[in-house]
């Protein structure tokens, strides 16, 4: 009798067990996390372009392909990776800089919306799954990106203010927060390193 | 035998000389008479009607010459007729049956003569050739279908014909209670409502205001920003403002809301996320009953222009219904471009207390 009730409970576990599987991997965050997972431990080190010997692999683009949801191709992935190394050096040149606690309080607010959003944690929660990684984990690499992040950031701000001048008009009407002044920023910078740009 | 044929051959020439003496001496009597007295003026019955006078002394016709006209008819002794003077009348003659004159004589049918191709008037409009002479119409087989209108004769229209095709007609619905009507061009009417004018004294009166202000969690996720290098997925956490504020009434006609207007943006947005965030009004807005069910759905509408919108700012127009609602939702939205969790939804119940 007692062994039939065990079998009972184990195969209701199981049951669970496989309902919650089924959900996570149905999840975009899980998904993403699988991806993640294949880029850092056995993606494709296939090099599709190179920036001042800095390489873009076919892994990283895959991920970042699937970051936007299968909505842009792979050199367009690649040219965006590219775009982000271009413009961390140029925020450097133009001296824009992160400091540590800047860094701290980035930290600090994306742990307490851990805490405090219980959808931001299932986000969270469901991407480590994916990633198969600790939450130690992800905190350790959210601030190993964290300075990259922000210069970028600052460095948008600086464009949408018009600190760092922009060739060509001026824009009569800002529809999006200096968005379109950024864009016609990136696509020149992009035009300015053509010639430190490889595709092999 | 010899005896016997000489007997007949005697008494047979016997008798036919005695019939030529009578005839010699009758013609010779009348050849004679004078004809001086003659009776009255007859004609012969026969066509064509010779007159003749009786002599009173030898009982001769005496044809005086010319000829009787009789009237065309059967010829039925003393009917003073006669088939062959004059000509035919027929009459009674038709499409489908003969002609008959007085003197017996008959016409075959004329047969139809079919003219154009028609529809009849009345529904399902069969068409059909109509004879020029009789009117008798041959269905020609097939229908015509006629376009949906009211029947009125020459319109070529038909109010069973086709579907109809309401019009919206406020042009009676200045007053209080505003009714409006569904009018179709065949002149079938149905009520469509009645309608709401949140300037209307009567339209007001006895409606209450609910006013909501609630700030609810959401969620987005980007793997940094617009430019992705591959990094872990930033999760951002904020809270959807949201500024709720209806007039609505219960009366005989129905649920009344006499206006809406929802207000909401992001509230503890950090930099730089609030500069791609947005937090808008979600164009449905579900009425449900208090089982749950969604009775109905009207619309917010954004304000703003094309170059200055204003998602968080919405309004809902004044309208009318005949269902009751016990709650409606009201819904607000978070989007980020090119976010892996780019879009998110949350909203408030408003709940109607008549």
């Amino acid at each position: 009798m007692k062994k039939k009730k065990w079998i009972v409970v184990l195969a209701a576990a199981v049951a669970a067990a496989a309902v919650g599987a089924a959900a996570l991997s149905l999840s975009p965050m899980f998904s993403l996390g699988r991806d993640y997972q294949n880029m850092t431990k056995d993606g494709d080190d296939a090099v599709l372009a190179t920036y001042k010997g800095q390489p873009v692999t076919r892994a990283e683009a895959a991920y970042h392909m699937s970051a936007q949801q299968g909505t842009i191709t792979e050199r367009e992935a690649v040219d965006d990776i590219l775009l982000g190394m271009i413009l961390l050096e140029e925020a450097e040149r133009q001296g824009i800089t992160v400091t540590e606690a800047e860094i701290e309080d980035y930290m600090a607010y994306h742990q307490s919306v851990y805490e405090e959003y219980p959808e931001a944690k299932e986000l969270i929660d469901d991407f480590c799954a994916g990633a198969d990684m600790t939450l130690e984990e992800y905190w350790a690499q959210l601030r190993q990106q964290s300075r990259d992040y922000l210069t970028r950031s600052k460095l948008r701000s600086a464009v949408a203010e018009g600190t760092i001048p922009v060739e060509g008009g001026e824009e009569v009407q800002s529809v999006d927060g200096g968005g379109d002044a950024y864009e016609r920023y990136c696509r020149q910078v992009l035009r300015a390193h053509q010639g430190d740009i490889v595709y092999p | 035998m010899k005896n016997v044929s000489k007997f007949w051959f005697y008494r047979v020439l016997l008798a036919f000389a005695a019939i030529c003496l009578g005839l010699t001496c009758f013609y010779t009597a009348s050849a004679a008479c004078s004809h001086s007295s003659l009776g009255q003026l007859y004609s012969e019955a026969t066509h064509p009607h010779a007159y003749y006078r009786i002599c009173n002394l030898c009982s001769a016709k005496v044809y005086t010459g010319g000829y009787a006209t009789k009237n065309h008819g059967n010829g039925a002794w003393g009917s003073g007729t006669c088939p062959s003077c004059g000509v035919h009348t027929f009459i009674g003659g038709s499409c489908t049956s003969p002609a008959t004159c007085s003197c017996g004589a008959t016409q075959p049918p004329r047969g139809h003569v079919w003219g154009g191709l028609y529809s009849e008037v009345t529904h399902p409009h069969p068409y059909y050739h109509e004879c020029t002479i009789c009117g008798m119409k041959r269905l020609t087989g097939g229908y015509e279908t006629k376009v949906h209108g009211n029947g009125a004769w020459g319109s070529g229209t038909c109010p069973e014909c086709g579907t109809h095709n309401f019009e919206p007609d406020f042009s009676s619905g200045r007053e209080h209670p505003h009714a409006g009507y569904m009018r179709c061009a065949c002149g079938a009417v149905e009520l469509l409502g009645y309608a709401v004018f949140p300037d209307c004294i009567l339209c007001m009166s006895g409606s209450k205001t609910v006013d909501i202000h609630e700030q609810k969690p959401m969620a987005l996720a980007t793997v940094d920003g617009e430019i992705g290098v591959g990094g872990v997925p930033i999760v951002i956490g904020f809270k959807a403002d949201i500024s709720y504020t209806e007039v609505y009434k219960r009366d005989e006609y129905g649920f009344v809301s006499l206006s809406a207007t929802l207000s909401t943006r992001g509230y503890a947005i950090p930099a730089p996320y609030h500069n791609y965030i947005t937090v808008g009004a979600c164009t449905e807005r579900p009425y449900y009953d208090n089982a749950g069910t969604n009775i109905f759905t009207e619309t917010f509408y954004n304000a703003g222009t094309i170059t200055n919108p204003l998602p968080g700012e919405a309004y809902g127009k004044a309208f009318r219904n005949n269902l009751i609602p016990a709650y409606s939702k009201v819904n607000v939205y978070a989007s980020m471009p090119g976010a892996v969790i780019n879009y998110n939804q949350t909203g408030i119940e408003v709940l109607y207390n008549y």
